[in-house]
């Protein structure tokens, strides 16, 4: 199949997920009450990817709250740090290295297995890469970002091992932290090469918030099967760029702006997906959303999924895939 | 000498639920279920609070944390006409973001807002020096997104008029230290004459000390033109950039004009030893006199936990000592 469809990571979480979080932080429910939501949210996620026609889908992340808080609390060597401020009134708790940090036992497998006991499509194993927990973390313990990086690194490829044993056919490195410091792409680049040494899985970095055009093509080098990018939120600008040197990996193909509530019109993501595939040839291109969707409502999220289906399947009856 | 300060904000919120009614605050105002007055009540307390918590510490020029500003783009945006307050911008490479402003118009000054922020804290600062701070034109102009102008130039103009406005009631306020912020100089340090262009406007006939706050960047390409700046004071960020202490050991500031070295790691928890702090400082202090050399955080301590940010700043403090008692 051409132009196959699925998702950056997160989804919205269900309302009364929501809440059952704050009562879980105030002690009111217990754990098992928690994850027995988590559990009945991820499955409606699922049925819902399936019913739209999704091709490779994803586990939603119902269980996770900071993406790097998520993957440190599972790890040995980490605390968690005191509230920061992220944004306007939204504070969030971050990572602190005080150790040394080591792999201790499957952190997503789980919920891998969950979702993938659920459907019988393909189902993506996700991490958050070793740049951004290091970036994204508080370091008591390292001498340099870069010997924090590498432990890290070390650790979260005993994670994607742990996801290609429990057959993960697509593993997802997340890096939005990679486009901040473009002087480090190399570190990077070495980093990525730590996490899916020999992996067979087909792997995919996400990276978001680009300042792309500095770091093209030399991004090319990160060594993945694929490169999963925010396209819609700067409308297709950086096609030119594909331009000037061709884009030689798989690309992720974001189309659908995750920080708007409006819904994309159909026709602006089929003119998207025209205009790429005479950039990218289309046994490269993968279609998805620009981000995560956690910060959409439950509807928003769903609306932008059925319409990036639509799109596709519209311009694959064009072009006969 | 070896005098110390801070860059300017400091953590509103705590882990606490005590140290977290401001967040409350807004949340209920925000919900409707508080008014405006309670909701500023709330923030003078905070302020309060956080100015005892830097002169209990020994800092001995403190600001009022900046507890009131949404962000530090935005903040004088929202006292303006001309702009419209949009969605979130990364702050510089910190996973900390600004809303970024909108310019729909000729933008204007349209209310106070660091001059009043200035009068409360002085006023609640028993005695103890405290700064005003304001983000200088040109990096608003940096963050900001032009749908009027057309013209950097002339959007830079406006908002050196707009800052300046607002600068002058501070210093009627009695401010007698100002920092003016220009980090986004640091990643188009080709623009260097357009801003000197800028703080020369804004600066004029000003006769407090002012200083310049450079953070998260590195100096290279605009250590020659330094000298130039119509400044009393200069604050570098030497952490993000270890190449800013060498240019400023190679004598880029005149040293007869004060200096303040970002020295303490302002976005880690960890505490670095004062041995090592000491080391640092005195490869600039050698060429200057004792007395114009300040010791501070390498930025605001907002991106810090509270707890964390009450260490660091007691660590400040005890690195300046030791600096004193270690003098050569
Ligand atoms: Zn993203």
């Amino acid at each position: 199949m051409i132009l196959p469809t699925t998702s950056v990571g997160s989804f919205p979480k269900p309302e009364y997920l929501t809440r059952a979080r704050t009562r879980y932080a105030r002690r009111e429910i217990t754990r098992d009450q928690l994850e027995a939501l988590e559990r009945q949210a991820t499955e409606e996620w699922i049925r819902f990817q399936e019913e739209i026609g999704i091709d490779i889908l994803v586990d939603g992340e119902m269980y996770r709250g900071d993406m790097c808080t998520y993957f440190a609390e599972n790890m040995r060597g980490f605390r968690v740090s005191g509230l920061v401020r992220a944004y306007g009134n939204r504070f969030y708790k971050k990572p602190v290295a005080v150790a040394r940090v080591e792999y201790e036992t499957p952190i997503t497998v789980e919920w891998f297995k969950f979702a993938r006991a659920r459907t019988a499509r393909p189902v993506k194993g996700m991490i958050t890469g070793p740049y951004t927990m290091m970036d994204w973390s508080f370091n008591e313990h390292y001498p340099s970002r870069r010997a924090f990086a590498l432990d890290l690194a070390r650790a979260l490829h005993d994670e994607c091992l742990a996801l290609q044993e429990a057959g993960a056919p697509y593993i997802q490195i997340d890096e939005p932290a990679l486009s901040t410091k473009v002087d480090e792409l190399p570190l990077a680049i070495e980093l990525t090469g730590i996490v899916t040494d020999g992996l067979r899985a087909r792997t995919i970095m996400h990276i978001c918030y680009g300042a792309f055009e500095k770091v093209y093509p030399a991004m090319l080098d990160i060594p993945v099967d694929q490169l999963d990018l925010e396209m819609a939120n700067s409308h297709f600008d950086l096609l030119d760029l594909f331009r000037t040197k061709p884009f030689t990996k798989e690309i992720g193909l974001g189309v659908i702006d995750v920080h708007t509530h409006e819904v994309e019109p159909q026709d602006r993501i089929e003119e998207w997906l025209r205009r790429t595939l005479q950039v990218i040839p289309k046994e490269r291109v993968y279609v998805d959303p620009d981000c995560g969707l956690k910060t959409r409502t439950v509807e928003e999220a769903q609306a932008k999924l059925r319409v990036m289906v639509d799109a596709v399947r519209a311009v694959r009856r064009e072009i006969g895939g | 000498m070896f005098k110390t300060t801070v860059v300017g904000s400091y953590p509103r919120v705590g882990d606490t639920p005590e140290l977290q009614r401001l967040r409350r605050a807004i949340g209920e105002f925000e919900q409707g279920r508080r008014s405006l007055e309670e909701l500023r009540q709330v923030e003078d307390d905070v302020t309060r609070e956080v100015i005892t918590e830097q002169a209990r510490a020994g800092v001995d020029l403190i600001t009022d944390g900046l507890i009131r500003w949404y962000d530090p783009v935005s903040h004088l945006c929202r006292h303006a006409t001309g702009f419209e307050i949009n969605g979130l911008l990364r702050f510089f490479d910190n996973n900390f973001f600004i809303r970024q402003p909108v310019v729909k118009e000729e933008v204007h000054w349209a209310g106070p807002s660091v001059s009043e922020e200035y009068r409360f804290a002085q006023a609640h600062a028993g005695g103890h020096p405290v700064k005003a701070v304001l983000m200088g034109p040109y990096t608003l102009a940096r963050f900001a997104k032009d749908t009027h102008y057309g013209d950097f130039r002339a959007l830079l103009r406006d908002l050196t008029v707009l800052v300046r406005t607002e600068l002058v009631r501070t210093l009627e306020a009695g401010a007698q230290d100002v920092q003016v912020d220009e980090p986004a100089l640091l990643e188009q340090p080709g623009d260097f004459p357009l801003l000197l262009a800028a703080l020369r406007e804004l600066l004029d006939g000003v006769k407090a000390r002012t200083c310049l706050a450079l953070y998260f960047g590195s100096l290279r390409g605009i250590a020659e033109a330094l000298r130039e700046l119509p400044v009393t004071g200069l604050l570098v960020d030497v952490v993000s950039r270890p190449e800013n202490l060498e240019i400023l050991a190679q004598g880029a500031w005149p040293a007869d004009r004060s200096l303040v070295l970002g020295l303490l790691d302002a976005r880690n928890t960890k505490l670095e030893p004062p041995e090592q702090v000491a080391e640092l400082a005195r490869r600039v202090a050698g060429r200057r006199p004792a007395e114009s050399l300040w010791l501070a955080p390498s930025f605001g301590l907002e991106l810090l936990p509270r707890e964390a940010a009450r260490r660091k700043l007691e660590r400040l403090v005890e690195c300046a000592a030791f600096l004193r008692r270690t003098q050569r």
